[in-house]
């Protein structure tokens, strides 16, 4: 197994022991990046120069005393778009934000970096993380690793791609209604988003401020627990960040014998593509071998989970990205007068699912309008919290598929915004009711990937990780896609 | 239809809070610095930043609740206010609406018949916006605008009055209490004209056969008038203004209004189309404020003495109610007299000194009674001579105002002067008989019934004693001679 | 194989990029539950927020439904306005469309009676945070305008501001 093939617990080992230095951990990086991101488009911006610089220091300067307290030494990360960084532009996939440079790192950053992990570069989403598909990018669309026809899901979809394709062993995302975990799925990585309130929202820039959450993406369950143990951590700087304990660096797998584990009826009704659906009851059947209960449950509030979002995620959207007025920092297009300089540096600034979505949320919170949209919104998430409280007391875990369907082609759901917002109907639930939810690669139909949810109540990203763990265990070794080169 | 309103005032008062840092970040709250020099990513409204609220505003904000009688919401949350505006670095203000921090208190002013209580409504805590500083001299000339974001962050309270008030001279009492007892809070520097208490006035007239309710009516806001004086001027223009268009059967636009200085008129500011539609909704990236009974005691213990209280406090002790409203209005003279009353318990007697020739110097000379030329030990000295009969009024008088130009204690300048008061019995009478022999005449003047020649014996007395002689003891002796010619 | 080939998502595929995949699909939506199968662009179950307030019941047999969630250009214009996007007559009609039926699918949630639900504006049981008034150093004016797009003596240049106030 090459250096490409190493995990970033594998990779971080192997600097701690001397075997390999950081700088070949960031020049294997970097090699990978330049043959596979020109067909994959993973990343916005590469910092080749930096990041060498870094590793150089790391090597030259950090002893193997001091390495050995760095838990990602020499690891090379990418970071989503959306997460502001001093030493790289950050534009969140917006022409607004074009040229864009952060005073400040996010505290996410600062935490990788100080665990050892060197940044490489900043990884494509859709605008403002606002899209199922990464086709919302304002600098290109990000294609599917596993076939460049189709998407990688969204919005994290340039770091789902980059991990995939193994430019690097680790990337963080930002998962709002499932941008975290859609793309996993589509590109059959591992991929968590905590708890809301786990890592701190300090530097991430703000989509849906109720349910952002940043997590990590990676090729196994132990980087994932890893990388949450580094950065999962109580933040002054978020008032919204909670104080309650470090995740276990290296979960031990669960055992599966007697796990409850839930399987609500209303995630396995019969319109999942039938591939994917065999493939999950397989791996459901595993389970069951290894001793793990599968209870049936009702979340039966889950119909109403997409219409909760798109009212809750637009309003929030709509006042976050109010900002964005071309006084400050980031693009200006000129006008008479401050009203429309307003006006068209917005128009042009933004790209057309953005503006769709501040129409909808502006018009949602505005006057008349906001007890029937917004506030009922924010009722119906009790409902859709409630539904999960009362899961949890009967089962441990629950399990779901992480989309309905494979990934599909580019273009395919550009006709219908709300065909394209059903895309994260296994997913937004978890963002609306606050709790972790993983997906993890079971396997491929026709040479692309399935993901597999667990979903864990509150605080129990250990849990969830043990038992990622443990069925990682199980499943055979995931393949990686472009092994063989780039074929056109 | 009648010619009779009835003139309906409500006030929102925004006071600027005085803590070491701003409302949602750790940049310095401070006035008057370079533009942008105290700013971070957070007051900018950088992308990625979050709020983070301060402990201390809070405590502020309860503390001023308290001393207007407000109720504290033990719950209370923020929200955010959207507009736009280049002074609005996020494009929404975090505010609270719907619970704010307190309701329900009052501020008591003297009417004409008597003491009132004008309600608040409500105490909500938000933060300042920035600063505009216009190219040009009016905002309509002007060809753009600089924008400073120093003050954007800066905590702020909103008091909002019930429209209680029904003159512009109860408008400017309300003021000029509830300045008073935030003043004793210290809790701000309440400088209307460095923005850091501002004041908007909504004004309507009621028609006295009116009976629907007060919020229907056609409501004028004036908005950012820089004085209390402008205030009352504002509202005065707008009876005025609101008063003639009734009359002519015309209907009043609910709008806002600026304030004209020179002219002392309201101006129309804001077009009927731009209605604000503000866009409330609770900030997601603040928790829910809940305050516990443990907190808001501390706070209630934090409260120092209120004017009411310190006016009845003055009351007991025997001063005036006018003199007390000179002490309660000023706290730096206030303490000043209580430590000279402490020294020399004559009230009376260091109240008059106090209040006039002690006043009279320190206005004359530019001076504060935060750091008095002559501290109160000084004073003390110089009215326990007066007691003594050691200095007559008049001398007292001269030695206070050279303590005033030297410095000196009162004992030092009555010792360099030798302005000891003559007392001796037998000195006094020595002069007082060669006075009586050397004015025969005047003597004569007086024996035949001219009370008034004695003043003029008293005067010579006086001259060759340079004044020091105390002057009951020259009457009196005065007298005594005189009685030996009859 | 060939249940897998009559399964909906298959039938999306071969389909390929046509403009005819949103059928299938949303009657895959319907089957799993999340969206009405009785097509979209029409009301289903409204409740009682249309008319008069108090008929606070939702039953699915209600007759002649109103359209509360109807969107008109002339709103959308109004929502554009507040939010500072000087969208184009032809991005007009076309955002009427589409957040109309966005807006007839979130028509959904009046299915629910949440009269007596608390809303959700925190998913955290957390409160009170707040932190000491100690000064942390600003960045230099410098460093505060470096994004600005245009800047003079140290603060951000806005073109000329027509009304008078905010709004």
């Amino acid at each position: 197994m090459g250096m490409i093939d190493w995990d970033a617990v594998q990779t971080a080992d192997h600097v701690q022991r001397g075997e390999v230095s950081a700088v070949e951990c960031v020049e294997e990086a970097l090699s990978r990046i330049e043959s596979t991101n020109p067909t994959v488009h993973a990343f916005l911006h590469v910092d080749a120069e930096g990041a060498l610089a870094k590793a150089r220091f790391m090597d030259h300067n950090v002893t193997r005393e001091a390495k050995a307290n760095l838990p990602l030494a020499g690891v090379p990360v990418a970071i989503k778009d959306n997460m502001v960084t001093i030493d790289m532009p950050t534009t969140a996939g917006s022409k607004i934000l074009e040229g864009f440079r952060s005073p400040y790192n996010a505290t996410v950053v600062e935490l990788l970096e100080r665990a050892g992990a060197i940044v490489v570069g900043k990884t494509n989403m859709d605008e403002f993380a606002m899209g199922s598909s990464t086709e919302h990018s304002a600098f290109g669309v990000t294609r599917n690793p596993w076939d460049p026809t189709r998407v990688p899901g969204g919005s994290s979809g340039g770091s789902a791609a980059a991990v995939a394709s193994r430019m690097v062993p680790l990337a963080l995302g930002s998962d709002t209604g499932g941008s975290i975990r859609l793309p996993a799925s589509y590109c059959g990585v591992f991929g968590i988003k905590p708890t809301y309130g786990r890592v701190s929202r300090y530097g991430l820039i703000a989509y849906a401020s109720s349910l952002d959450q940043i997590g990590p993406l990676a090729r196994s369950v132990r980087d994932l627990a890893r990388t949450l143990h580094l950065i999962a951590r109580h933040d002054a700087k978020d008032a919204t960040s909670l104080d309650v304990g470090i995740i276990s660096e290296a979960p031990m797998p669960t055992a599966l014998q007697s796990l409850r584990i839930g399987l609500p009826e209303e995630y396995f009704g019969e319109g999942i593509d039938i591939r994917v659906r065999t493939l999950i009851e397989k791996t459901l059947d595993r389970l069951r071998e290894f001793g793990a209960d599968l209870i049936p449950i009702s979340l039966p509030h889950t119909r109403y989970a997409i219409a909760t979002y798109y009212l809750i995620a637009p309003a929030e959207a709509s006042s976050n990205l109010s900002r964005y007025d071309g006084v400050r920092y980031g693009l200006r297009v000129a006008g008479d007068d401050l009203i429309h300089m307003y006006q068209n540096t917005r128009q042009e600034g933004f790209g057309s699912e953005v503006k769709r979505r501040i129409l909808l949320g502006t018009h949602a919170l505005s006057a008349g309008y906001y007890d029937a949209y917004y506030l009922k919104a924010q009722k119906v998430r009790t409902l859709i919290r409630q539904d999960f409280d009362k899961a949890f007391d009967k089962v441990d875990l629950i399990v779901t598929p992480t989309v309905a369907d494979l990934p599909f082609r580019l273009g395919e759901r550009d006709l219908d915004p709300l065909q394209m917002y059903l895309t994260d109907i296994f997913t937004v639930t978890t963002n609306l009711a606050g709790i972790p939810g993983l997906s993890q690669p079971i396997g491929l139909v026709d040479r692309l990937p399935v993901g597999l949810q667990w979903m864990g109540p509150p605080l129990a990203e250990d849990r969830v990780l043990s038992a990622a763990s443990a069925l990682e265990a199980i499943l055979p070794t995931p393949e990686w896609p472009l092994s063989g080169g780039i074929q056109e | 239809m009648t010619n009779q309103y009835e003139v309906v005032i409500g006030l929102e008062v925004h006071v600027e809070l005085k803590t070491q840092t701003k409302l949602f970040c750790g940049c310095a709250n401070a006035f008057g610095q370079d533009p942008n020099s105290q700013t971070c990513p957070v007051c900018l409204g950088m992308p990625g930043v979050l709020p983070v609220l301060n402990g201390e505003a809070v405590a502020l904000a309860t503390r001023a609740a308290l001393a207007l009688h407000c109720t504290v919401n033990s719950h209370s949350k923020f929200d955010r206010k959207q507009y736009f505006y280049p002074d609005l670095p996020k494009a929404y203000q975090i505010s609270q609406y719907d619970q704010p921090l307190a309701e329900n208190g009052h501020v008591t002013i003297q009417t004409s018949i008597g003491k009132r209580d004008i309600g608040i409504e409500r105490i909500h805590m938000e933060e300042d916006a920035g600063k505009l500083n216009h190219l040009g001299q009016r905002l309509g000339d002007a060809e753009g605008s600089l924008v400073d974001l120093n003050r954007a962050g800066v905590p702020l309270i909103e008091i909002v009055s019930r429209p209680e008030m029904h003159s512009p001279e109860e408008a400017r009492q309300y003021l000029v209490e509830l300045r008073t007892i935030l003043s004793y809070l210290e809790i701000s520097d309440l400088r209307m004209e460095e923005g850091s208490m501002r004041c908007d006035a909504n004004v309507s007239l009621r028609p006295l056969d009116y009976t629907g309710s007060l919020a229907d009516l056609p409501r004028v806001e004036i908005k950012n008038v820089n004085s209390f004086r402008n205030v009352q001027r504002g509202i005065e223009f707008e009876i005025g203004r609101q008063r003639q268009l009734l009359q002519t059967g015309q209907r009043i636009v609910k709008e806002t209004r600026g304030f004209d200085d020179a002219s002392g008129s309201t101006y129309s500011q804001r077009s009927k189309e731009e209605a604000n539609d503000y866009r409330y909704f609770p900030e997601p990236d603040l928790p829910p404020l809940v305050l516990s009974e443990t907190w808001l005691q501390d706070q209630r213990e934090a409260l120092p003495q209120l004017p009411d209280e310190l006016r009845q406090y003055l009351a007991q002790r025997g001063v005036a109610e006018r003199d007390a409203e000179v002490l309660v209005q000023d706290l730096n003279l206030y303490h000043y007299w209580a430590q000279v009353v402490e020294l020399v318990p004559d009230v009376r007697l260091v109240t008059n000194w106090l209040l006039s020739d002690y006043s009279r110097l320190v206005n004359a000379k530019g001076l504060s009674f935060a750091a008095p030329k002559v501290n109160a030990g000084g004073l003390a000295s110089l009215l326990s001579l007066i007691i003594s009969g050691t200095l007559s009024g008049k001398m007292a008088k001269e030695v206070l105002e050279t303590m005033f130009e030297t410095g000196e204690t009162a004992e030092a300048v009555v010792k360099r002067l030798g302005l000891i008061q003559i007392t001796d019995h037998n000195a006094i009478k020595e002069i007082v008989s060669a006075v009586v022999t050397a004015n025969p005449a005047v003597v004569q003047d007086f024996l035949s019934g001219k009370e008034k020649a004695l003043a003029f014996l008293v005067g010579q007395v006086m001259k060759q004693t340079k004044g020091q002689a105390k002057p009951d003891l020259v009457n009196a002796l005065l007298r005594e001679v005189l009685a030996t010619y009859a | 194989m060939s249940a897998i080939a009559r399964a909906p998502s298959q039938d999306l595929e071969d389909e390929g990029e046509g403009s005819q995949t949103k059928a299938p699909f949303y009657a895959l939506l319907g089957k799993i539950g999340v969206y009405p199968t009785n097509g979209y662009g029409h009301s289903w179950v409204m409740n009682a927020l249309t008319e008069g307030g108090a008929g606070l019941s939702r039953h699915e047999d209600q007759n002649s439904p109103r359209k509360l969630m109807n969107l008109t250009e002339e709103e959308v214009r109004h929502v554009a306005r507040l939010a500072r996007l000087a969208i184009s007559s032809t991005e007009l009609s076309e955002a009427t469309q589409a957040l109309g039926r966005v807006l007839d699918y979130i028509d959904l949630l009046n299915e629910l009676d949440t009269e007596a639900v608390p809303p959700t504006t925190h998913v955290e049981a957390i409160e009170t945070v707040w932190r000491q008034d100690r000064v942390v150093p600003s960045l230099s004016p410098e460093e505060a305008t470096a994004n600005g797009p245009q800047v003079s003596s140290h603060m951000f240049v806005v073109p000329k501001i027509l009304d008078g106030g905010e709004g």
